[in-house]
């Protein structure tokens, strides 16, 4: 045996080295910068917008405009909350608006069957549910990434209703009075405290339970939630039921609001409803978000495309907006993983 | 010819608080084969990843053919002709062998690849390596692992490579394989090139290379040309030189019996205190009963058992098999033969959420990625598995909640702002107190812990050892899978040692040291130590 090479004897733990630190440390400023302008960025866009409406026209800042923000965006709103919980355990869903689009067939031909609204309003609850259900089976059982199989699903409904349409529009009326936009309770919109109530309970039931603590930890690190426990199919097949159910009923605001059921009826909602989700601040990489972000998300984008036409300004400026809106908000979460992930490495 | 291909001066390298490489000097003469041993953590892979460009070294020099050199990325080494084969290789599954062959250097005129001269060059390339040429077809995912190993080999051969590194190149090859391999490298080296292997395997030390190197503790203990197992085996482990003689004497039963008491107090200070706080009768109960347990090409017909207010140490090097074992006692992997046995009733294995629920937890090996939810506070991370006991209708009670989490983080000291810091917030130490705070709030009976102190700093991991030591000490049982031998010897009542998927030796008591362990998880201790397990047994009484 050769002499072992070895120089001093550094047994004695020597100290950090000065360079990795400071640059953690300066990482760490740059992160909790970066996460105070992400936390900001919704309510600072929100007042700019409102105050930029104001200024531009006069019939902005009425109740009466506000109230029909409230009604026209009621549908988008149900969507939304539910599409929450499916981001925030890092799926996606991008055949709501088809899945609206072909309940709403449904409700509006029964209606003008003069069938019971009752039975109405529970088809198309049941039918929702069918839906979503159909689309988380084919995530969950059959592991088919979730973007995929709803860009599929989303093909087979928009088809479905082409097919049931047959060249023939159907004319809608609200499946009870208290769901059209012009039912008010106390002055106020009944679809729009609906839609407060739906967002109250789904945020007691995602901060407050057991349901709502599994999805935060499925979306956050999925093998890990496995591990300790959690029922991971289970728990992401319930949401999936949930954006159902609030689709069914969403699709009997919507038929009653636009009025008309035909071929392409529904189709706009899908992408509204993902940048409400992704501008209030719901991370599509899954693990972070909350119903009340969207519902902030959602605010910001009714008001963008109600005070665009009011101003005047040709509305196909309006899909820029949601767009550099949406960019800035994703660029700015991806610039805090980016900077979490250096941290974390020059840490360890 | 023995002017050095690549030579290493006082190469240093550390990661965060772990000195991975202390000033290890090193070379490769051209035409020379080296072997390079050591425990796991002993800086191997690190010092190949030095000079293979994927790490940098912190100090230090390295010279390829007398000229100062400095990889900044492993593309650049490779150019400089530093072709390394890694343990676990990364390759393009997806395209085929002969796109994998010739990845990042193809043959092209302007752009246009010249796939016919490719094909010709590559089947020559695998008939060196005994491989048929129609495997140039197949998608690199399709094949065995000892093929894709050997493609990957062919790789780095046709890389016209001065320096080849061999990062445990036979653990998966069969014996033909391997002898293949050897043959190559024969090649290789009757034309000048300088070969490296790490390897744990001294059946094959003889024909692998000339010159023999080991590390230990990031610094380079010894070399030699003299294959000898025991005086590798003393190298490697150190602390004490003659073990092979106290091994053989220690394992005839009567004389364990007198020497344990003694013995074992030095061993491990603390065993002492526990055997005399908590004489309860659930003590040395059997928690776990394993036997014959087996899973096609993992582990065979392995026998365990893990009694309450013990720690039972499994000890193997990479790929032994020790993860494998405890996933199959969870039931998320499964087993083709054997039966489980937990608190005296027969156990089927049913997932890590059905074990939860009986009271069996699982620390997983990586933290990161099996443990930590990233997004949510420490807190939440804390309570997680143990949520049902504070709700009874689905809805939380924070309060409840709050309280379990402030007892856990003040019983185990966690450094934290408390409930609502970013688990993110926390050192890996205290990160990983949470995560074991997390199984003991469901009030476990078994507690299988899978290198519960990887990466984490002296001071944290010192506490958690404390930790483990206390749990035990309240009657739960203890299944310690680790490969860091410091922490066995320290923790561990008794430690099996497993080699390839078999259990090679029971260790308990004055027999736990370092050679005795290592001897086991290389697998060379044919004559010492075929230790029956009543004999085990009986020393384990004897502990107690």
């Amino acid at each position: 045996m050769s002499a072992p090479a070895m120089t001093s004897p550094s047994t004695t733990p020597s100290p950090e080295a000065p360079d990795p630190s400071s640059a953690a440390q300066r990482d760490a400023r740059l992160l909790s910068i970066l996460r105070w302008i992400q936390q900001l960025l919704m309510p600072v866009l929100l007042v700019v917008e409102v105050i930029l409406f104001t200024v531009l026209s006069p019939h902005f800042m009425t109740a009466q405009n506000w109230t029909n923000i409230a009604i026209n965006s009621a549908d988008l709103a149900l969507i939304a909350a539910g599409l929450t919980l499916i981001v925030i355990m890092a799926g996606i869903d991008v055949s709501t608006g088809f899945a609206v689009g072909l309940i709403g067939w449904f409700v509006a031909t029964g209606m003008a069957d003069q069938r019971s609204p009752i039975l109405v309003l529970l088809t198309a609850l049941l039918a929702g549910a069918v839906l979503g259900l159909f689309n988380g089976l084919l995530t969950v059982r059959l592991a088919i990434p979730s973007i995929v199989a709803t860009l599929g699903t989303s093909a087979i409904f928009q088809t479905l209703l082409f097919a049931l349409w047959n060249s023939t529009d159907v004319f809608a009326r609200p499946v009870f009075p208290w769901l059209s936009g012009q039912s008010r309770i106390a002055g106020f919109p009944t679809v729009a405290l609906l839609v407060i109530v739906v967002y109250l309970i789904l945020h007691v039931v995602l901060s407050r339970t057991v349901y709502g603590r599994s999805v935060y930890a499925i979306g956050s690190n999925a093998e890990a939630a496995a591990l300790t426990g959690i029922k991971i199919g289970r728990v992401r097949l319930t949401a999936y039921l949930i954006l159902g159910l609030l689709i069914g009923l969403a699709a009997c605001l919507y038929s009653a609001r636009i009025g008309v059921v035909q071929a392409s009826s529904g189709g706009e909602l899908t992408m509204l409803v993902i940048s409400s989700v992704v501008v209030g601040g719901t991370s599509i990489l899954g693990g972070e978000g909350s119903v009340l972000r969207t519902l902030g998300g959602l605010v910001f984008i009714a008001v963008l495309r109600n005070g665009v036409v009011l101003a005047g300004v040709p509305s196909l400026w309006n899909g820029v907006m949601i767009g550099v809106v949406i960019l800035l908000a994703v660029g700015i979460n991806g610039l805090v993983v980016r900077v979490s992930r250096r941290q974390r490495r020059s840490l360890t | 010819m023995t002017q050095p291909v690549l030579e290493a001066k006082d190469i240093s390298k550390r990661f965060g608080a772990t000195q991975a490489l202390d000033g290890v000097s090193f070379r490769i003469d051209a035409s020379e084969r080296v072997a390079v041993m050591g425990e796991n953590g002993a800086g191997k892979s690190t010092l190949m990843k030095v000079f293979a460009g994927v790490h940098q070294a912190d100090s230090g020099t390295l010279t390829l053919k007398g000229e100062p050199f400095t990889p900044n990325s492993p593309y650049e080494a490779i150019l400089s002709g530093i072709s390394t084969v890694y343990q676990e290789p990364a390759f393009f599954s997806h395209l085929s062998v002969l796109e994998n062959l010739y990845m990042g250097r193809q043959r092209s005129t302007i752009g246009w690849l010249n796939t016919p001269a490719m094909r010709r060059e590559g089947q020559e390339l695998l008939g060196r390596l005994a491989l048929p040429g129609k495997l140039l077809r197949r998608l690199m995912g399709e094949l065995s692992l000892a093929e894709q190993q050997l493609v990957l080999i062919a790789r780095a051969v046709a890389a016209d490579a001065q320096v080849l590194i061999l990062d445990e190149p036979t653990s998966i090859l069969t014996d033909t394989e391997s002898e293949r391999l050897f043959t190559v490298v024969d090649e290789l080296t009757a034309d000048g090139v300088g070969v490296c292997f790490i390897t744990h395997r001294f059946d094959e030390l003889e024909r692998m290379a000339d010159r023999y190197v080991v590390l230990r503790d990031g610094k380079l203990v010894g070399e030699t040309t003299d294959a000898d197992r025991d005086g590798l085996l003393a190298m490697m482990g150190g602390r004490e030189l003659a073990p092979n003689a106290a091994m053989s004497t220690s394992v005839t039963p009567d004389r364990v019996g007198a020497d344990s008491g003694t013995v074992d107090q030095a061993a491990s200070p603390s065993q002492a205190s526990i055997g005399s706080q908590t004489a309860t009768a659930d003590h040395d109960q059997v928690v776990l009963r394993v036997r014959g347990a087996s899973l096609e090409s993992t582990f065979d017909d392995i026998d365990l058992d893990v009694p309450a207010g013990r720690i039972t140490g499994l000890y193997g090097l990479v790929g032994a098999g020790r993860t494998e074992l405890a996933l199959s006692i969870l039931g998320e992997l499964g087993l083709d033969a054997g039966t489980v046995e937990f608190q005296g009733k027969p156990y089927t294995p049913a997932g890590s959420r059905a074990a939860l629920t009986r009271g069996i937890a699982y620390l997983p090996e990586d933290r990161k990625t099996q443990g930590l939810l990233r997004h949510m506070t420490v807190g939440e991370n804390l309570s997680v598995a143990a949520m049902s006991s504070f709700t009874s209708t689905g809805v939380l009670e924070l309060g409840k909640e709050r309280s379990l989490v402030a007892r856990w983080i003040d019983r185990m000291k966690i450094k934290t702002t408390g409930h609502n810091a970013a688990i993110t917030s926390l050192s890996g130490g205290n990160q990983q107190k949470v995560l074991l705070a997390r199984l003991m709030a469901t009030q476990p009976k078994l507690l299988i812990l899978d290198e519960p102190t990887r990466g984490i700093d002296v001071a944290t991991k010192a506490e958690i050892h404390r930790d483990i030591h206390a749990l035990a000490a309240q009657g739960i049982a203890v299944l310690l899978i680790s490969s860091e031998m410091s922490e066995l010897l320290e923790l561990a009542d008794v430690v099996h040692t497993l080699h390839e998927g078999t259990m090679t030796s029971t260790l308990s008591g004055a027999q736990i040291t370092e050679s005795a362990v290592l001897r086991g998880a290389t697998g060379s201790l044919a004559d010492a130590v075929s230790t029956s397990t009543v004999g085990s047994e009986s020393e384990m009484g004897a502990i107690s």
